[in-house]
């Protein structure tokens, strides 16, 4: 159990590469607090250093109230999951799990007493004296969580621990992840590329791009008051529409329609505003306007051509196209967004709409979008221009 | 049918003239071996009455047994030595960045393929002046400097298929270095290691260059030079059939060694190539 205290922890290669610039977040005790961002963002470094791994080549790095940066991560009392599980070929399940124990000179009762618990808890009791080579990926997975588990670490690391799973079993593996560090209410660091993971197991998330972490928040509010176009994009599947739009006074003016801004929307913009703005809309911000009634007075009404329709039961994704004369990508930075789903590429729209919609592919379809749930970004720093200071 | 019976007497008819070929001169060796003194010009492959006197005679003269002796002890430790040096060598090869690996890995290569007879000249005065002429070191010392480059990259070629994520589990599990390394990086890389023991070993116990070049006595020589300064019993008699005692007796140790480690060392030649 314990508090980790990042502050302003860099990491710099010796060829001169900065792979974590100034991290600054701390993880409270008992959180499950997820690193994500597109591959090569630093996360792996920056959970490196936490464990470890990695020197720290700025800042402090705080486990408890112990200043852990020159200590050995053998001292650490840190348990870590590797993405590729980094199971001891040679030996046995009970032997891997038992490996940390052994090497704290732990008694053997008491290493068979804690072996055996988080066997029963992983359902691994029946594959104690098997070899990894003669497991599955899932079952190498669960050993892998109890080697973590039986050390009773400070804090449980995970680095893309479900990567190499299908993608039916990760999603089986994600919900006992979860349960388990309900169970033992340890402070987690998970590292993840996967934003819907992110969202789905963290209590707090933090966003790196480029080394730089973005935004430190609970997914709730990474969601709905993402700090800049890139949490933005980032978060969110389908990722959040984008579109270049001209501000004037009270009206934005997108590729397919005009919409005057509501009150509670001005109010929230600060003083210098560009004319130019990044207009970022969630595709369940858009409503077939025929199944709207009342509400539609809170937006604005177009009519568009529908492109594709996808629908999934519970679902129903309609795609259509915006003709605009600027691209958001030349607009704005969003190159490595691409590494998630593509933010409307090319002037594609994806609108998320009640599948008791009849809408039909080729149709002319007349649509609704929410003026309440716009997002404004500057585009040449990227900064949300409505973004709220203090958490929802 | 009639094809594949062919293609099997082809194969085991091919598989019988090379095991003849390369058995002939070893069968003949024993046969000497057995031959009584009188019958060793006879020139009949099987001996008329097969005689354990070679062997007996061979084990009687301090000459050959010391000499065993100090093959064992030499081989045994050569091995020792270069497997252990050549693990650590190999071992930081893999992982470490440093400057001038390349170079470093290059000029292993080139000592091992450094002709031998082109040093043992400078070699025998330096050992004189150093008094390690005649001595066990003497002969460790080369053996392992010939032997170390190629143990290096066997072993090498076999850390590198070690994931690097083992070592930094158990460190992370508090292990330190050496002992990541020694519970599990060393076990994985076990039929490397046995690859590299068995091709020191068998470099060392069959020099026959450096042995009798650096020995003197019977202080340090080894069976492969001692073998060359058996004399008959009289000056007008061969000892044809001590050597050829002798002979059988060295490769006993070998065949035994091979035999053991065989699926060991079949599994490491190989492994390295595949990942398993």
């Amino acid at each position: 159990m314990a508090v980790i205290e990042v502050d302003s922890v860099s990491k710099r290669f010796p060829d001169g590469t900065v792979a974590v610039d100034s991290a600054d977040f701390t993880i409270e005790d008992g959180e499950f607090f997820i690193l994500v961002g597109p591959s090569g963002c630093g996360k792996s470094t920056l959970l490196n250093m936490i464990v470890g791994l990695e020197d720290i080549s700025d800042g402090t790095l705080k486990i408890g109230d112990r200043v852990v940066n020159d200590v050995d991560p053998k001292d650490r009392n840190l348990a870590m999951v590797f993405q590729n599980y980094a199971l001891y070929p040679h030996l046995t399940v009970r032997e891997n799990m038992a490996f940390p124990l052994r090497l704290r000179k732990v008694p053997d009762e008491e290493v068979n007493r804690r072996v055996d618990e988080a066997a029963r808890i992983l359902e691994l009791t029946e594959l104690l004296d098997r070899k990894p080579a003669a497991m599955s990926g899932g079952q190498r997975q669960r050993v892998a969580m109890g080697r973590a588990i039986v050390r009773e670490p400070d804090a449980f690391l995970f680095d893309e621990p479900l990567s190499n799973l299908d993608a039916k079993l990760r999603v089986q593996m994600r919900t006992e992840i979860a349960r388990l560090q309900n169970r033992f209410g340890t402070t987690t660091v998970y590292v993840t590329h996967d934003q819907v993971e992110a969202m789905t197991l963290a209590d707090r998330v933090a966003v790196m791009r480029k080394g730089v972490v973005q935004q430190v928040a609970s997914p709730k509010e990474l969601y709905n008051n993402p700090v800049n176009l890139f949490v933005a994009g980032f978060i969110g599947s389908p990722a959040m529409n984008m579109m270049p739009g001209d501000l004037q006074g009270d009206t934005l003016r997108l590729p397919m329609v005009e919409v005057k801004l509501p009150e509670e929307v001005r109010s929230r913009l600060g003083g210098d505003v560009p004319e130019k703005v990044v207009v970022g809309i969630r595709p369940e911000h858009f409503q077939d306007a025929a199944l709207l009634g009342e509400a539609a007075a809170h937006g604005a009404t177009f009519t568009t051509k529908v492109d594709v329709v996808e629908w999934l039961g519970s679902e129903l994704y309609v795609h259509f196209q915006v003709a605009s004369d600027t691209d958001v990508a030349e607009l704005a930075d969003v190159s490595d967004l691409g590494t998630v789903d593509t933010p409307a590429a090319g002037g594609d729209v994806v609108a998320r709409i009640d599948p008791a919609s009849g809408l039909t592919k080729g149709q002319e379809a007349e649509l609704w979008l929410d003026a309440r749930r716009i997002l404004l970004f500057d585009p040449s720093s990227g900064r949300n221009l409505l973004h709220s200071g203090e958490e929802e | 049918m009639e094809e594949r019976r062919g293609n099997r007497l082809f194969w085991g008819l091919g598989a019988v003239v090379v095991v003849i070929y390369a058995l002939v001169p070893v069968a003949w060796i024993v046969s000497l071996s057995l031959k009584e003194p009188a019958d060793l010009t006879d020139g009949k492959f099987f001996p008329r009455s097969v005689s354990l006197e070679n062997y007996r005679s061979i084990f009687d003269s301090s000459q050959f047994t010391s000499a065993l002796r100090n093959s064992i002890g030499i081989a045994l430790l050569s091995t020792l030595i270069a497997v252990v040096l050549a693990m650590f060598a190999a071992y930081a090869i893999v992982r470490l960045e440093f400057a001038g690996k390349a170079v470093l890995l290059a000029g292993a290569l080139a000592i091992a393929m450094f002709p031998p007879i082109s040093v043992i000249g400078p070699l025998f005065n330096m050992w004189r002046s150093l008094h390690l002429y005649d001595t066990w070191p003497g002969l460790i010392i080369p053996y392992m400097t010939f032997t170390l480059p190629l143990a290096i990259w066997t072993l090498s070629a076999f850390f590198r298929e070690i994931p690097w994520d083992l070592d930094k589990a158990a460190r992370v599990d508090g292990a330190t270095p050496f002992q990541a390394f020694r519970k599990v990086i060393a076990p994985l890389a076990a039929p490397g290691v046995f690859t590299s023991a068995i091709l020191v070993f068998i470099f060392a116990w069959n020099d026959f260059l450096f042995a009798i070049t650096l020995t003197s006595t019977e202080r340090a020589r080894t069976v492969p030079a001692a073998l060359a300064f058996f004399s008959g019993d009289s000056q007008f008699e061969q000892p044809t059939g001590s050597i050829a005692a002798a002979a059988v007796v060295v490769t006993i140790p070998i065949i035994i060694m091979v035999l053991v480690f065989q699926r060991r060392i079949v599994a490491g030649l190989t492994s390295g190539a595949v990942k398993g």
